[in-house]
Protein backbone atom coordinates (compact mmCIF):
# COMPACT_ATOMS: atom_id res chain seq x y z
CA UNK A 1 0.00 0.00 0.00
CA UNK A 2 1.45 3.45 -0.58
CA UNK A 3 1.37 5.06 2.49
CA UNK A 4 1.20 8.63 1.36
CA UNK A 5 -1.69 8.17 -0.77
CA UNK A 6 -3.52 5.14 1.03
CA UNK A 7 -4.46 3.98 -2.24
CA UNK A 8 -3.61 1.28 -3.85
CA UNK A 9 -1.13 1.16 -6.85
CA UNK A 10 -1.77 -1.21 -9.88
CA UNK A 11 0.96 -4.01 -8.94
CA UNK A 12 -0.73 -4.04 -5.08
CA UNK A 13 -3.90 -4.47 -6.84
CA UNK A 14 -2.42 -7.18 -7.78
CA UNK A 15 -0.96 -8.91 -5.44
CA UNK A 16 -4.21 -8.42 -3.26
CA UNK A 17 -5.79 -10.67 -5.86
CA UNK A 18 -3.79 -13.31 -5.98
CA UNK A 19 -3.91 -13.34 -2.34
CA UNK A 20 -7.31 -13.59 -1.43
CA UNK A 21 -9.71 -16.64 -2.13
CA UNK A 22 -12.82 -16.52 -4.09
CA UNK A 23 -15.46 -15.18 -1.41
CA UNK A 24 -13.26 -12.43 -0.63
CA UNK A 25 -12.91 -11.11 -4.05
CA UNK A 26 -16.57 -11.10 -4.35
CA UNK A 27 -16.92 -9.46 -1.03
CA UNK A 28 -14.47 -6.66 -2.18
CA UNK A 29 -12.46 -4.33 -0.45
CA UNK A 30 -12.53 -0.21 0.04
CA UNK A 31 -9.11 0.01 -1.30
CA UNK A 32 -9.58 -2.11 -4.04
CA UNK A 33 -12.42 -0.12 -5.43
CA UNK A 34 -10.57 3.13 -4.54
CA UNK A 35 -8.12 2.10 -6.58
CA UNK A 36 -10.67 0.88 -9.45
CA UNK A 37 -12.47 3.90 -9.44
CA UNK A 38 -9.37 5.38 -10.46
CA UNK A 39 -7.47 3.38 -12.83
CA UNK A 40 -9.07 2.18 -15.79
CA UNK A 41 -6.92 -0.63 -16.87
CA UNK A 42 -7.46 -2.34 -13.32
CA UNK A 43 -10.72 -1.54 -13.35
CA UNK A 44 -11.30 -3.46 -16.23
CA UNK A 45 -9.29 -6.21 -15.00
CA UNK A 46 -11.14 -6.59 -12.06
CA UNK A 47 -14.23 -6.52 -13.14
CA UNK A 48 -13.35 -9.22 -15.78
CA UNK A 49 -12.49 -11.62 -12.57
CA UNK A 50 -15.30 -10.53 -10.72
CA UNK A 51 -17.87 -11.67 -13.53
CA UNK A 52 -15.91 -14.97 -13.85
CA UNK A 53 -16.09 -15.98 -10.05
CA UNK A 54 -19.84 -14.27 -10.06
CA UNK A 55 -20.43 -17.18 -13.22
CA UNK A 56 -19.09 -19.56 -11.35
CA UNK A 57 -20.72 -19.02 -7.50
CA UNK A 58 -24.10 -19.40 -9.46
CA UNK A 59 -23.27 -22.62 -10.78
CA UNK A 60 -21.97 -23.38 -6.77
CA UNK A 61 -25.36 -22.87 -6.01
CA UNK A 62 -27.22 -24.17 -8.21
CA UNK A 63 -29.19 -27.37 -7.76
CA UNK A 64 -30.76 -30.14 -9.92
CA UNK A 65 -34.08 -29.17 -10.99
CA UNK A 66 -37.44 -31.78 -9.44
CA UNK A 67 -38.18 -32.86 -12.35
CA UNK A 68 -34.54 -34.10 -13.00
CA UNK A 69 -34.18 -35.62 -9.39
CA UNK A 70 -37.47 -37.04 -10.19
CA UNK A 71 -35.93 -38.86 -13.53
CA UNK A 72 -32.81 -40.23 -11.26
CA UNK A 73 -34.88 -41.68 -8.97
CA UNK A 74 -37.40 -43.39 -11.45
CA UNK A 75 -34.01 -44.44 -13.40
CA UNK A 76 -32.63 -46.28 -10.14
CA UNK A 77 -35.74 -48.04 -9.89
CA UNK A 78 -35.76 -49.50 -13.37
CA UNK A 79 -31.81 -50.57 -13.13
CA UNK A 80 -33.26 -52.04 -9.84
CA UNK A 81 -35.79 -54.17 -11.05
CA UNK A 82 -33.86 -55.09 -13.98
CA UNK A 83 -30.48 -56.07 -11.67
CA UNK A 84 -33.22 -58.47 -9.43
CA UNK A 85 -34.53 -59.84 -12.15
CA UNK A 86 -31.69 -60.79 -13.62
CA UNK A 87 -29.89 -62.14 -9.94
CA UNK A 88 -33.01 -64.35 -9.88
CA UNK A 89 -32.27 -65.75 -13.54
CA UNK A 90 -28.66 -66.22 -12.42
CA UNK A 91 -29.53 -68.15 -9.37
CA UNK A 92 -31.67 -70.32 -10.67
CA UNK A 93 -29.08 -71.01 -14.06
CA UNK A 94 -26.67 -71.65 -11.11
CA UNK A 95 -28.68 -74.03 -9.31
CA UNK A 96 -29.86 -76.11 -12.94
CA UNK A 97 -25.93 -76.27 -13.43
CA UNK A 98 -25.46 -77.78 -9.88
CA UNK A 99 -28.42 -80.60 -9.76
CA UNK A 100 -26.78 -81.44 -13.31
CA UNK A 101 -23.57 -81.73 -11.79
CA UNK A 102 -24.58 -83.58 -8.90
CA UNK A 103 -26.31 -86.13 -11.02
CA UNK A 104 -23.36 -86.79 -13.27
CA UNK A 105 -20.99 -86.49 -10.24
CA UNK A 106 -22.94 -89.74 -8.78
CA UNK A 107 -23.29 -91.29 -11.64
CA UNK A 108 -19.35 -90.88 -12.23
CA UNK A 109 -19.14 -92.24 -8.92
CA UNK A 110 -21.08 -95.27 -9.17
CA UNK A 111 -19.33 -95.72 -12.92
CA UNK A 112 -16.33 -96.15 -11.07
CA UNK A 113 -17.38 -98.16 -8.19
CA UNK A 114 -18.79 -101.00 -10.24
CA UNK A 115 -15.49 -100.32 -12.11
CA UNK A 116 -13.54 -101.26 -9.04
CA UNK A 117 -15.74 -104.14 -8.20
CA UNK A 118 -15.47 -105.94 -11.68
CA UNK A 119 -11.80 -104.94 -12.06
CA UNK A 120 -11.27 -106.95 -8.57
CA UNK A 121 -13.37 -110.28 -10.04
CA UNK A 122 -11.22 -109.51 -12.72
CA UNK A 123 -7.98 -109.80 -10.76
CA UNK A 124 -8.77 -113.08 -8.59
CA UNK A 125 -10.20 -114.80 -12.39
CA UNK A 126 -7.17 -114.11 -13.62
CA UNK A 127 -4.95 -114.90 -10.30
CA UNK A 128 -7.22 -118.81 -10.54
CA UNK A 129 -6.06 -118.68 -14.21
CA UNK A 130 -2.54 -118.23 -13.59
CA UNK A 131 -2.35 -120.67 -10.86
CA UNK A 132 -4.04 -123.61 -13.02
CA UNK A 133 -1.91 -122.22 -15.92
CA UNK A 134 0.70 -122.42 -13.93
CA UNK A 135 -0.21 -126.32 -12.54
CA UNK A 136 -0.88 -127.19 -16.17
CA UNK A 137 2.46 -126.36 -17.73
CA UNK A 138 4.19 -128.36 -14.68
CA UNK A 139 4.76 -131.57 -16.33
CA UNK A 140 5.22 -133.37 -12.78
CA UNK A 141 2.32 -133.60 -12.38
CA UNK A 142 1.58 -135.42 -15.41
CA UNK A 143 5.06 -137.80 -14.80
CA UNK A 144 3.83 -138.54 -11.23
CA UNK A 145 0.98 -140.13 -12.99
CA UNK A 146 2.81 -142.75 -15.08
CA UNK A 147 5.58 -142.86 -12.38
CA UNK B 1 -29.76 -45.08 10.82
CA UNK B 2 -26.06 -46.43 11.12
CA UNK B 3 -24.18 -46.35 8.07
CA UNK B 4 -23.83 -49.97 7.88
CA UNK B 5 -27.55 -50.15 7.96
CA UNK B 6 -28.33 -47.74 5.25
CA UNK B 7 -25.84 -49.38 2.77
CA UNK B 8 -27.10 -52.87 3.64
CA UNK B 9 -29.97 -51.25 2.44
CA UNK B 10 -28.84 -50.41 -0.62
CA UNK B 11 -27.57 -53.53 -1.05
CA UNK B 12 -30.83 -54.89 -1.12
CA UNK B 13 -32.19 -52.39 -3.62
CA UNK B 14 -34.53 -51.06 -0.81
CA UNK B 15 -36.68 -48.52 -2.48
CA UNK B 16 -36.62 -45.59 0.10
CA UNK B 17 -33.07 -46.18 0.76
CA UNK B 18 -32.31 -45.25 -3.01
CA UNK B 19 -34.39 -42.09 -2.55
CA UNK B 20 -32.80 -40.84 0.22
CA UNK B 21 -29.20 -41.18 -1.38
CA UNK B 22 -30.41 -39.53 -4.34
CA UNK B 23 -31.88 -36.58 -2.58
CA UNK B 24 -29.00 -36.46 0.28
CA UNK B 25 -26.37 -35.99 -2.40
CA UNK B 26 -27.91 -34.96 -5.63
CA UNK B 27 -26.95 -31.73 -5.25
CA UNK B 28 -23.27 -32.03 -4.77
CA UNK B 29 -22.86 -34.54 -7.24
CA UNK B 30 -24.37 -31.97 -10.08
CA UNK B 31 -22.32 -29.47 -8.77
CA UNK B 32 -19.20 -31.59 -8.97
CA UNK B 33 -19.97 -32.24 -12.64
CA UNK B 34 -21.15 -29.42 -13.64
CA UNK B 35 -17.74 -27.67 -12.50
CA UNK B 36 -16.08 -29.85 -14.84
CA UNK B 37 -18.25 -29.99 -18.00
CA UNK B 38 -19.85 -26.84 -17.52
CA UNK B 39 -22.82 -27.80 -18.95
CA UNK B 40 -26.36 -28.16 -17.27
CA UNK B 41 -27.42 -30.76 -19.67
CA UNK B 42 -24.25 -32.63 -19.65
CA UNK B 43 -23.70 -31.97 -15.85
CA UNK B 44 -27.23 -33.81 -15.17
CA UNK B 45 -26.80 -36.93 -17.33
CA UNK B 46 -23.46 -37.34 -15.33
CA UNK B 47 -25.43 -37.49 -12.37
CA UNK B 48 -27.85 -39.71 -13.33
CA UNK B 49 -24.64 -42.10 -14.46
CA UNK B 50 -22.97 -41.41 -11.00
CA UNK B 51 -26.34 -42.64 -9.49
CA UNK B 52 -26.45 -45.78 -11.69
CA UNK B 53 -22.94 -46.34 -11.25
CA UNK B 54 -23.51 -46.33 -7.20
CA UNK B 55 -25.94 -48.94 -7.23
CA UNK B 56 -24.70 -51.61 -9.65
CA UNK B 57 -21.15 -51.39 -7.44
CA UNK B 58 -22.44 -50.65 -4.11
CA UNK B 59 -21.44 -54.38 -3.25
CA UNK B 60 -18.45 -53.56 -3.44
CA UNK B 61 -18.07 -50.42 -1.31
CA UNK B 62 -15.66 -51.07 1.51
CA UNK B 63 -17.18 -48.67 4.07
CA UNK B 64 -13.18 -46.62 4.46
CA UNK B 65 -14.53 -43.38 3.47
CA UNK B 66 -18.35 -41.93 3.30
CA UNK B 67 -20.73 -42.94 1.05
CA UNK B 68 -20.90 -39.14 -0.25
CA UNK B 69 -16.96 -39.20 -0.56
CA UNK B 70 -17.42 -42.43 -2.55
CA UNK B 71 -20.28 -40.27 -5.05
CA UNK B 72 -18.00 -37.69 -5.32
CA UNK B 73 -15.18 -39.78 -6.28
CA UNK B 74 -17.00 -41.09 -8.79
CA UNK B 75 -18.73 -38.13 -9.81
CA UNK B 76 -15.21 -36.73 -10.43
CA UNK B 77 -14.05 -39.93 -12.87
CA UNK B 78 -17.37 -39.86 -14.91
CA UNK B 79 -16.87 -36.15 -15.44
CA UNK B 80 -13.15 -36.44 -16.52
CA UNK B 81 -14.21 -39.20 -18.87
CA UNK B 82 -16.89 -37.49 -20.33
CA UNK B 83 -14.28 -34.19 -21.13
CA UNK B 84 -12.19 -37.27 -22.87
CA UNK B 85 -14.95 -39.12 -24.80
CA UNK B 86 -16.04 -35.86 -25.92
CA UNK B 87 -12.67 -33.56 -26.39
CA UNK B 88 -13.87 -33.43 -30.14
CA UNK B 89 -17.36 -32.41 -29.89
CA UNK B 90 -16.67 -29.94 -27.12
CA UNK B 91 -13.68 -28.24 -29.21
CA UNK B 92 -16.07 -27.33 -31.50
CA UNK B 93 -18.56 -26.30 -29.15
CA UNK B 94 -15.20 -23.72 -28.34
CA UNK B 95 -15.43 -22.09 -32.08
CA UNK B 96 -19.14 -22.53 -33.39
CA UNK B 97 -22.44 -22.13 -31.51
CA UNK B 98 -22.94 -20.98 -28.21
CA UNK B 99 -26.59 -21.78 -27.68
CA UNK B 100 -25.95 -25.30 -27.79
CA UNK B 101 -23.97 -24.29 -24.27
CA UNK B 102 -27.11 -23.72 -22.03
CA UNK B 103 -30.26 -22.65 -22.63
CA UNK B 104 -30.77 -19.81 -20.45
CA UNK B 105 -31.39 -16.14 -21.64
CA UNK B 106 -27.91 -14.57 -20.71
CA UNK B 107 -26.72 -11.82 -22.86
CA UNK B 108 -23.94 -12.22 -25.69
CA UNK B 109 -21.42 -10.88 -23.32
CA UNK B 110 -22.68 -12.97 -20.72
CA UNK B 111 -22.38 -16.18 -22.72
CA UNK B 112 -18.66 -14.97 -23.81
CA UNK B 113 -18.10 -14.64 -19.90
CA UNK B 114 -19.11 -18.03 -19.76
CA UNK B 115 -17.46 -19.74 -22.10
CA UNK B 116 -13.99 -17.61 -20.91
CA UNK B 117 -14.77 -19.15 -17.45
CA UNK B 118 -15.37 -22.57 -19.00
CA UNK B 119 -12.37 -22.64 -21.24
CA UNK B 120 -10.62 -21.40 -18.05
CA UNK B 121 -11.35 -24.40 -16.01
CA UNK B 122 -10.62 -27.05 -18.86
CA UNK B 123 -7.17 -25.50 -19.10
CA UNK B 124 -6.55 -26.27 -15.42
CA UNK B 125 -4.04 -29.22 -15.17
CA UNK B 126 -6.22 -32.15 -13.77
CA UNK B 127 -5.06 -32.02 -10.10
CA UNK B 128 -5.53 -28.77 -9.98
CA UNK B 129 -8.69 -28.60 -11.49
CA UNK B 130 -9.77 -31.25 -8.85
CA UNK B 131 -8.77 -29.40 -5.73
CA UNK B 132 -10.24 -26.41 -7.45
CA UNK B 133 -13.84 -27.81 -8.06
CA UNK B 134 -14.26 -29.44 -4.49
CA UNK B 135 -12.69 -26.36 -2.45
CA UNK B 136 -14.36 -24.00 -4.71
CA UNK B 137 -18.03 -25.19 -5.93
CA UNK B 138 -18.19 -27.95 -2.82
CA UNK B 139 -16.97 -25.63 -0.13
CA UNK B 140 -14.90 -28.99 0.80
CA UNK B 141 -12.24 -28.25 3.96
CA UNK B 142 -8.49 -29.40 2.98
CA UNK B 143 -9.26 -32.54 4.80
CA UNK B 144 -12.53 -33.65 3.14
CA UNK B 145 -10.70 -32.57 -0.01
CA UNK B 146 -7.38 -34.71 1.32
CA UNK B 147 -10.43 -37.44 1.76
CA UNK B 148 -11.48 -38.05 -1.36
CA UNK B 149 -8.22 -37.40 -3.52
CA UNK B 150 -5.99 -39.10 -1.48
CA UNK B 151 -3.72 -35.90 -1.50
CA UNK B 152 -2.10 -34.64 1.44
CA UNK B 153 -3.13 -31.40 2.94
CA UNK B 154 0.17 -29.48 2.32
CA UNK B 155 0.14 -30.42 -1.84
CA UNK B 156 -3.77 -29.74 -1.60
CA UNK B 157 -2.97 -26.40 -0.56
CA UNK B 158 -0.06 -25.55 -2.89
CA UNK B 159 -2.48 -27.68 -5.79
CA UNK B 160 -5.72 -24.64 -4.70
CA UNK B 161 -2.79 -21.78 -4.68
CA UNK B 162 -1.66 -22.82 -8.10
CA UNK B 163 -5.26 -22.64 -9.94
CA UNK B 164 -6.26 -20.06 -8.73
CA UNK B 165 -3.46 -17.85 -9.86
CA UNK B 166 -3.64 -19.81 -13.14
CA UNK B 167 -7.20 -19.00 -13.38
CA UNK B 168 -7.20 -15.56 -12.83
CA UNK B 169 -3.92 -15.36 -15.23
CA UNK B 170 -6.72 -16.98 -17.56
CA UNK B 171 -8.99 -14.99 -17.00
CA UNK B 172 -6.97 -11.99 -17.36
CA UNK B 173 -5.68 -12.71 -20.56
CA UNK B 174 -9.32 -13.09 -21.79
CA UNK B 175 -10.83 -9.84 -20.31
CA UNK B 176 -7.45 -8.19 -22.25
CA UNK B 177 -8.90 -9.36 -25.35
CA UNK B 178 -11.92 -8.53 -24.80
CA UNK B 179 -11.16 -5.12 -23.58
CA UNK B 180 -8.70 -4.39 -25.93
Amino acid sequence: MNENKLIMDCKELKIWVDRVNEDELLLGNANVQTHINECESCSLYYKGLLDSYSIMKTQRESSLSKQMSAQIINKLQEVNSTHRVDTRKTLFVLSRIAAVLVVSIGMLTGGLIGEVINKEKEDDSAAWQTEFSLLADDGESDLYLFD
Amino acid sequence: MSKDIFIEQLQRGDQIALTRLVEDNQDNVYRTCLAYVQNEHDAADITQNVFINVLEKVGQFKGEATLSTWLIRIAINLSINFLRDNKKRLKQLDVTDLQMESDDNSDDSQKEAKRAVRNAIYSLPDKQKKVFVLHFYLKLSYKDIASVTNYSVSSIESLLFRARKKLRSLLQGYYQTVNS
